[in-house]
């Protein structure tokens, strides 16, 4: 399994008096280490006093890629979806292309695919999203897994046939 | 009002076997006081991805992880159409542009096209030439080109305006 990491990407965005939005992004060379590098965009005065809009937000990515990805088998339009509970009694959702059929399971109710949520692969990512914390966007933190579904997804591209 | 933490995003590229290219994201938590989790986040975030790899008949090719934070509470000012273009040269490679949202009119050159750099500059604008070249205070490792080449030096600075993707109402100024 090999990773590339590559160019950090810093972004502070502005927003206008019409409450436009724009940002101003830098790059930054792979390997620093990034809570510093966030905690220096955070606290940075020397961008935003050259400009008149209000500093409104500050994001950092890190990005890689990986280098030794083999052969895909599947098509992205199966998609697998895990639901989990949160501590406040919300749900949130994170869905897999290509979903494999190893991790399907009938349900009976017109031949339709679940997603099998005893299976062991299921389970490892349900316990390494809970453990690290996994959250919805507004931070509710997941508890349980709370369904597995499957569907087909409609394509933006036009498939050949097969 | 301060900056305000949120959830770290984590985006994952997949592709399957027409080279189509799928996206799924998760969300964690915030890296908590001075930033101190950004580095097992990243880690934790790299297990989990690998793990939604493994229940995947597509490739996972890409991984981004986004430590973000806002301040909804912003008052704005300024246009951010008004720009302040900054070119550097780049140690070996062509020029590097990059765009200031809403530069201010008060740095400008009294022709109020160009852009002082050096001697006769703004503070203001060195010590933005300064934190590009340099990094932010607390971070001692300047910014790059889009393919990972340090920035030499600001060769040449000026105003430019560019199109609003808003509908800006009538007014002038």
């Amino acid at each position: 399994m090999q990773w590339i990491e590559r160019l950090s990407i810093g972004s502070i965005a502005f927003i206008d008096r019409d409450s436009t939005i724009d940002t101003f992004d830098l790059y930054f060379a792979p390997g620093a280490d990034l809570g510093a590098l966030f905690s220096a965009l955070r606290a940075e005065t020397a961008f935003s006093a050259v400009s008149d809009c209000a500093r409104c937000g500050v994001s950092l990515t890190a990005q890689a890629t990986r280098i030794d990805e083999g052969e895909s088998t599947g098509l992205n339009l199966s998609v697998g979806a895990l639901t989990f509970q949160t501590a406040v009694n919300t749900y949130g959702t994170i869905a897999i292309p290509g979903i494999s059929a190893a991790v399907a399971v009938q349900t009976g109710c017109f031949a339709a695919y679940a997603l099998d949520i005893t299976h062991p692969a299921v389970v490892a990512l349900a316990e390494s999203m809970i453990s690290a914390g996994a959250c919805t966007p507004r931070q509710d933190v997941f508890t349980q897994i709370a369904s597995g579904t499957t569907r087909a997804q409609w394509s933006p591209l036009n498939r050949r046939s097969g | 009002m301060a900056l305000q933490q949120t959830a770290t995003e984590v985006l994952l590229t997949f592709r399957d076997r027409e080279n189509t290219r799928a996206t799924t994201r998760f969300f964690m938590g915030p890296p908590g006081l001075l930033q101190v989790n950004a580095e097992a986040i990243y880690t934790q975030a790299r297990v989990i991805a690998l793990n939604i790899a493994a229940l995947s008949d597509c490739q996972l090719v890409e991984m981004a992880v986004k430590y973000q934070d806002r301040d909804d509470a912003a008052a704005g000012a300024g246009e951010v159409e008004r720009k302040g273009k900054f070119i550097f040269a780049v140690a070996g490679g062509t020029d590097y542009n990059t765009l200031v949202p809403g530069f201010k009119d008060s740095l400008l050159d009294t022709n109020q096209r160009s852009i002082a750099l050096g001697a006769g500059a703004h503070a203001e604008v060195t010590a933005f030439v300064n934190a590009i070249l340099n990094g932010p205070v607390g971070f001692n490792n300047g910014a790059t080109n889009a393919a990972g080449v340090s920035l030499a030096r600001a060769v040449a600075a000026f105003k430019v305006h560019v199109r609003s993707l808003e509908d800006r109402r009538g007014r002038s100024g």
